[in-house]
């Protein structure tokens, strides 16, 4: 195999590995074309096309028993291979304020002070919750499909409860932690650029599902298979 | 139907090419070929699709020495709504006056 047609095999498997569940399948589909295109330089340019498919994160389709099981392996396999995004950013950007706050306290005014203290206690709260929602529970060991639904709709259930519990502020805070940020900036306008970009995204928060809500649709979506086929809930 | 998808030059390209053979089962390789779009403008306009299940996917039967390939077709709420979509991008293309129009 020639090297350009080897690094787009390379780069359609690694777009397979790290297509979210939704995507997996048409990842997979990608990545068997690679075979069938006889040019290697078009083959790399298909590969490297097919890396914008993981841009996208589709819910997985819950439509049986044995798909809740699968998006249960697949829930536990990325747990397992993806960083806790949430948590090193927010963590990142918590560090960023404090160093701030702690070295630049004389040089800034009282709005900057606060817009960076309003990030700061954002952040925290951020990698508080995103480090509570990336842990997760003993993964099933057997290959027994009751055990990866149990597995997964627990894992759901311990979600819902932390967005409807100590993660309910969870989409505010990030809105305060971008509103701090901008009012950290130098500048006459900000506090008019600040309440005005608060002021949308407070409007735009009533209009997405929260948290909460989207994992109590899955558990409710995973009772209803599991009346269905008759297995206890 | 009313459906949330952006009706994009290139969406009607791909059902223009799923209508001229409606039953076939097409490959995305050859779907690129014959409409001249790249897979990553191609498959997300086949994950929408398939999302608002316009599209039925499937995978090829394995041969030997030949991996199986993922295919695709229109499933029939797809066939008619790239009906009604191709037909209402040719009204719009006759209704659309040449050079802006010219008085009489």
């Amino acid at each position: 195999m020639r090297p350009v047609r080897r690094l787009a095999v390379r780069i359609s498997e690694k777009a397979v590995e790290k297509a979210s569940p939704g995507c997996k399948e048409w990842a997979e589909g990608l990545a068997r074309e690679v075979e069938f295109i006889d040019s290697d330089w078009r083959a790399l340019g298909w590969a490297i096309g097919s890396l914008r498919v993981l841009l996208r994160n589709p819910p997985v389709p819950l439509r049986n028993a044995e798909e809740i099981a699968r998006a249960g392996r697949l829930f536990a396999g990325n747990r397992e291979h993806v960083p806790p995004t949430i948590l090193l950013l927010t963590a990142f950007q918590l560090f960023d304020n404090v160093d701030r706050l702690v070295f630049r306290w004389g040089r800034m005014d009282h709005l900057q002070r606060a817009g960076f203290a309003i990030a700061a206690a954002s952040a925290a709260y951020l990698a508080v919750v995103g480090w509570m929602e990336h842990r997760m529970g003993k993964r099933p060991e057997d290959m027994d499909d009751g055990a990866w639904i149990e597995f997964y709709r627990g894992e759901m259930v311990r979600r819902r409860d932390l967005f409807s519990g100590l993660g309910i502020l969870f989409p505010v805070a990030i809105v305060l932690m971008c509103a701090g940020e901008l009012l950290g900036i130098e500048g006459s306008t900000r506090p008019y650029l600040t309440v005005c970009f608060t002021a949308v995204c407070m409007v735009l928060l009533r209009l997405v599902s929260w948290p909460a809500e989207t994992f109590q649709r899955k558990v409710d979506d995973i009772d209803t298979i599991l009346r269905q086929t008759g297995r206890s809930v | 139907m009313n459906l949330k998808i952006r009706r994009s030059p290139q969406t009607l390209l791909v059902l223009a090419e799923f209508l001229e053979d409606e039953q076939a089962w097409r490959y995305g390789y050859d779907m690129s070929r014959a409409t001249g779009l790249k897979s990553g403008t191609l498959y997300p306009i086949l994950m929408r699709l398939a999302e608002h299940g316009l599209l039925e996917t499937s995978w090829e039967t394995a041969v030997e020495g030949r991996p199986p390939r993922h295919m695709y077709k229109l499933t029939q709420d797809g066939l008619r709504y790239g009906r009604t979509q191709t037909a209402v991008q040719r009204v719009a293309a006759i209704g659309e006056p040449a050079f802006g129009g010219v008085g009489l």
